[in-house]
């Protein structure tokens, strides 16, 4: 009986909660009761989930079919574009069925409340291509592309203008996906307006050969700056002035048309503000059998013999410190004729004039007693350069790629220094010029999708003379002499080089084959006092190669995306001349790999046996500065090199997280090692055969983007052990040791504040053992700017730099102030440099058994008012 | 209308803006088109694409010359799970590819590239979306997120309750708020949002095509003739290549290669 109640009273209990089926239907109109069509109509449970929708029809009427338990609370909303939304809360009752004609209000929707919601990721991560929103990253302060770069996670910028992503230097900067100035990228970076940029692409796995790409073979790294599209297919540009107190002056202009077809650019800047116009350049001279390995092009630049070997000290910003005068006008263009074929065509005029005043001590650790001088310099720099380069391509979109590319560099250097040595007083004076001219043909053929084919032809001629003079330097105790260096360098390249790619899902076989002609002519003369030279001050010295090699590489492609490769070849060089003939071996092998939520890895063990460098090796004595002579080698010598890296990369673009490792040891069986003299008027080097040295360099860097701070984090540690052998004033041959440690932590923040801040700290530690005498110089730099942008027009930015170099401590000051007045194209800023008005500026270095501290009187505090103009 | 005139339009979309100071209820969402139709993971290179809508209609435009700073082609291979070495290619073109919606008629026409294009008609599709609890914010917009099963495919979207439009990228619509993010769950069409702007100030023309347009089955048959030489140009492609491995002749995989599976 009992049961049978229990039964009876859970069967009416659950008829009791069980849920019932509703029905509301009705129309939804305006208040003039027009219906409205397409209104969104929801009924939602306490919880806000949405238990049943509808859209209205042409006739505003809509239904809702649902379930519910009688006493449950729901919420009817009815909303419309332009309509204020309507909102009930309906309780569940017995009645299942129930009508409801729901008005909405209009809303008024004035300019004032345009919503734009725009994503606000700080970076979009395609496979290949990272593109950086650049609302996040810029504050409009920023002039030229440099400046947005600089601000862009995994992007840095070196001092020189080097652009590098993630420890890789980039290849290429394109404009819309176009090459307009090779890999003279600096062109572009130092000087293209900033504003014109509607975001900035790292295009990794990048290759400017289609075909190679489409071989799933690009290893490079390029940047693409995209265009608003307002400045496209207009002539647009850009012209700053700006002047100062101290006769300050800045002038620079932009000028360009961006077609698809056709794009050119004319950038120009004149300043005596620090700000260095010549490119940095960098010459590709590999060897024969290295340049596929890096798709290197060939390139001949035969340096002068005796350099300026006084630089600005480091650390200081241009501004700060580097009195100049500098200009340069360039030409950048490209014009496509077809989807096939097309053009690129650079050149540029760069002239810098640098003067600086130093006051180095220096201190030689040679044995019980150093032997210390000084040096007071006065130096003036000049550096004009011409350069033209272009190119031609063409794709037949299918097989064949072409390209052939020429260039032309001419620079004609002229420096002197006035310069006390220990008080006596010495003139010098260099007058140089240096040619270059550079051709490459590449063509490449695909002849199926398993078999790639390189051919690269090139022809690479440079031709440099020096003339040095010196007065004053003392090489013989008893008298003052007047000297002077007469040299030339000549340096010839031809060859033909060949690659042939075999490749499929397990395997990618790669044969190189390559032949060169090289030829390298260096000869120089000393006279003292316009006497007749010495024999051994007069040399002449010829080497020429017929360099043949083979090259064979297999890489085995395991699932999971982890690559074995092996790696083997010969090179052999033929003399022309009375020298050995050599035969080159090389072995390597790689191995690389990813593990799960780590990222990849990378380990690779190489030997490779390399002929030294021709430039230590000619028969006689040269000056390399006004107080040292320097006497060749007698020989080539064939250098053994065996090296193990290790590198580690791990990319997580969601969570802003990025890592890069790497260890790297190499070791030299023999080379170079000099002998050393030094007094303290002047110092002789003799250079001979004797052993490797050393090489470890371990590198850290980590970056995350802290989401709860918004700021981006970069913490960095590198650590570099080079030994090599010397002797110094003394017989016998004994290791120096340099260690440097840097560590450094830099952070941006992005708070959606009016102020933001990036900051640096850095220390720094270099050591030299030599002789049982240890030198020591520690560093350390803090850095902040400190951005207070109270609205849009204004922007207030301090800089603040503390340096403690080697106990020496710098406060710099430095302050700007941004003004971009609506709707307006121009632009004005205020800045004032060295506002602590700071004169002198010491910092020492350590290297082998040399240690020294440098002065340099620097720019007093000056003001600036500079108007940019965009049109 | 003529095809040249529809281009007028997209040009026009971007370079002339006619201001309208009046109350506007239109509004242009930007999203990333990216998809790698058969290849799940080889991440195509994104579209840019822009939803305009007005109370009436909407219009949806991608892989478009005007919105790829004047056009872009996209060739890659990526590696399958196998380690066979596949390709996929994609790339704008001058019309770009179109959906209108015109809710009040309850039709949509949309074109799709076939070897030539192919401009279609068709009743609105009824998606069978299933709202969830689930929700997140997309840039400080609440969205829900719902599913359906849609042209052979099993889709995602978030949609945004507060901008009460039933729209979509391509032909997703009939949420209660407009969708701002979609995909399929196999990723191989992603519709990524970008930027919303609300009143958009500017008018655009929605063209109209009164033509009779081939309908729904039309499409399909299209298809189908599409499928069936690709099948036939492949197989005398396979023996060609030693070392790439092709698809062959399963069918099932190179459907997958269509944006819309008609089961």
């Amino acid at each position: 009986m009992f049961c049978r109640i229990l039964c009876f009273s859970l069967f009416f209990i659950s008829n009791f909660i069980q849920a019932q089926g509703y029905q509301i239907t009705g129309t939804i109109s305006d208040l003039e009761g027009e219906p409205l069509n397409s209104a969104s109509i929801t009924l939602n449970i306490s919880t806000d989930k949405i238990i049943v929708y509808d859209i209205s029809d042409n006739f505003g009427n809509f239904k809702l079919t649902f379930k519910a338990t009688e006493g449950d609370s729901l919420r009817l909303q009815a909303r419309s574009l332009g309509y204020k939304e309507f909102t009930e809360t309906i309780i569940a009752s017995s009645q299942n069925s129930f009508k409801r004609n729901i008005q909405l209000e209009e809303k008024p929707e004035s300019l004032d409340e345009v919503l734009v919601v725009e994503s606000q990721k700080q970076m979009i991560f395609n496979k290949d291509t990272i593109t950086y929103n650049l609302n996040f990253y810029s504050n409009k302060t920023e002039q030229t592309v440099e400046d947005i770069l600089e601000k862009l996670p995994g992007i840095e910028v070196e001092d020189d203008g080097t652009i590098k992503y993630l420890n890789k230097e980039i290849s290429k900067m394109l404009i819309d996906g176009d090459d307009l100035v090779d890999d003279q990228y600096t062109i572009l970076s130092k000087n293209l307006d900033s504003d014109l940029l509607k975001n900035v692409q790292v295009l990794r796995n990048y290759d400017d050969n289609p075909l190679r790409k489409k071989f799933g073979e690009g290893d490079e790294v390029a940047i693409n700056l995209s265009i608003k599209d307002d400045k496209k297919n207009i002539i647009f540009g850009k012209a700053t002035l700006g002047g100062g107190t101290d006769n300050r002056y800045s002038m620079a202009s932009n000028l360009g048309l961006l077609r698809k077809k056709f794009k050119i650019l004319n950038l120009n800047e004149f300043n005596n503000t620090g700000n260095l116009v010549s490119p940095q350049t960098k010459y590709q001279k590999l060897p024969l059998q290295d340049l596929w390995n890096r798709n290197s092009k060939k390139e001949s630049f035969a340096p002068n013999v005796v350099k300026n070997e006084l630089n600005q000290p480091a650390f200081l910003q241009p501004e700060e410190a580097v009195r100049n005068k500098s200009e340069m006008a360039s030409f950048t263009t490209s014009y496509k004729w077809n989807e096939d074929s097309s053009m690129r065509g650079l050149a540029y005029f760069a002239k810098d004039r640098i003067n600086f005043d130093s006051n180095i001590q220096n201190i030689f650790l040679t044995g019980e007693a150093p032997v210390e001088y000084t040096e007071t310099t006065g130096v003036t720099d000049i550096s004009p350069t011409f350069y033209a380069n272009a190119e031609l391509k063409n794709y037949n979109q299918k097989n064949w790629y072409t390209t052939f590319e020429t260039e032309i560099r001419n620079q004609k250097p002229v420096w002197n220094q006035n310069l006390f040595l220990n008080e006596n007083p010495i003139r010098t004076l260099s007058k140089g010029r240096q040619t270059s001219f550079n051709n490459h043909l590449n063509l490449t053929y695909q002849a199926s999708e398993s078999l790639l084919w390189e051919n690269y032809v090139y022809y690479s001629f440079s031709d440099s003379n020096q003339e040095f003079s010196g007065n004053g330097i003392t090489f013989n105790e008893e008298e003052e002499n007047s000297l002077y260096q007469f040299s030339n360098l000549q340096q010839e390249f031809f060859g033909l080089n060949s690659r042939l790619r075999l490749k499929n899902a397990k395997r990618t076989i790669k044969f190189k084959a390559g032949i060169e002609n090289e030829a390298d002519n260096f000869s120089s003369e000393i006279k003292f006092n316009e006497q007749n030279t010495p024999d051994s001050l007069k040399f002449d010295r010829n080497i020429k190669f017929l360099n043949i090699y083979n090259q064979l590489s297999y890489t085995f492609h395991f699932k999971n995306n982890k690559d074995l490769k092996f790696q083997t070849g010969i090179t052999s060089k033929s003399p022309q001349e009375n020298l050995n003939n050599y035969h080159l071996f090389q072995g390597g092998l790689s191995y690389s790999f990813p593990l799960k939520k780590m990222g990849r890895f990378a380990i690779n063990y190489t030997f490779k046996q390399q002929l030294s460098q021709f430039s230590e090796f000619y028969p006689g004595f040269t000056l390399t500065n006004y107080r040292t002579l320097k006497n060749g080698a007698n020989d080539l010598l064939k250098i053994g090199k065996k090296s193990f890296g290790l590198t580690h990369n791990y990319q997580g673009y969601d969570s802003g997280f990025l890592i890069f490792n790497l260890v790297s040891y190499n070791k030299y069986d023999k080379g170079y090692i000099s002998r050393n003299f030094i007094n303290t008027d002047f110092t002789v080097i003799n250079i001979e055969e004797g052993n490797g040295g050393e090489l470890l360099i371990a590198q850290n860097q980590l970056t995350k983007y802290i989401d709860i701070i918004s700021t981006s984090l970069k913490f960095e540690n590198g650590f570099n052990y080079f030994l090599n052998y010397l002797a110094a004033n003394n017989e016998e041959i004994l290791p120096a040791k340099n260690y440097n440690l840097t560590s450094s932590l830099t952070g941006t923040t992005y708070f959606k504040l009016p102020i933001n801040l990036k900051f640096s700290l850095e220390y720094q530690n270099n050591q030299s053992l030599f002789n049982n005498q240890t030198t020591k110089v520690e560093n350390f730099i803090l850095s902040n700017t400190l951005t207070f942008k109270p609205n849009d027009i204004l922007i207030f930015s301090a800089n603040y730099n503390y340096y403690n170099l080697a106990s020496n401590k710098h406060s710099f000051l430095s302050g700007t102030i941004d003004y971009k007045p609506k709707k307006s194209s121009w632009s004005f800023q205020f800045s004032a440099q060295n506002l602590l008005n700071v004169r002198n500026f010491s910092t020492s270095q350590t290297n082998d058994f040399r240690f020294f501290e440098q002065r340099t009187n620097i720019i007093p505090r000056y003001a600036m008012l500079t108007a940019h103009l965009r049109f | 209308m003529k095809s040249h005139n529809f281009n007028l339009f997209i040009y026009g979309f971007f370079l002339i803006v006619s201001l309208g100071f009046g109350q506007s209820k239109n509004g242009l969402v930007e999203y990333t088109d990216i998809e790698s139709l058969g290849a799940p993971g080889a991440n195509l290179k994104a579209f840019n694409a822009v939803l305009y809508f007005t109370p009436e209609k909407s219009i949806y435009v991608t892989k478009v010359d005007s919105l790829e700073n004047g056009g872009k082609k996209i060739t890659k291979t990526y590696k399958k799970e196998d380690g066979s070495i596949q390709g996929i290619r994609s790339s704008s073109i001058p019309d770009g590819l179109f959906n209108i919606n015109y809710r009040k008629e309850n039709r949509l026409v949309s074109n799709a590239r076939f070897k030539s294009n192919f401009t279609h008609r068709e009743k609105l599709p009824e998606i069978n979306w299933k709202i969830t609890n689930e929700t997140k914010k997309i840039e400080d917009v609440e969205v829900t997120k719902a599913t359906a099963h849609f042209r052979g495919r099993n889709y995602t979207a978030w949609f945004a309750s507060g901008i009460p439009v039933p729209l979509g990228p391509w032909k997703l619509h009939g949420l209660p708020g407009l969708i701002l993010e979609a995909y399929d769950n196999n990723k191989e069409i992603l519709f990524v949002f970008k930027k919303l702007e609300y009143p958009y100030i500017a008018n655009v023309d929605i063209p109209d095509f009164n033509e009779n347009l081939p309908d729904l089955e039309k499409l399909i048959e299209e298809q189908n003739q599409n499928l069936e030489n690709n099948l036939d140009f492949q197989k005398a492609a396979a023996g060609q290549y030693q070392g790439s491995s092709t698809e062959g002749s399963n069918k099932k995989e190179r459907l997958k290669r269509y944006l819309e599976i008609f089961e």
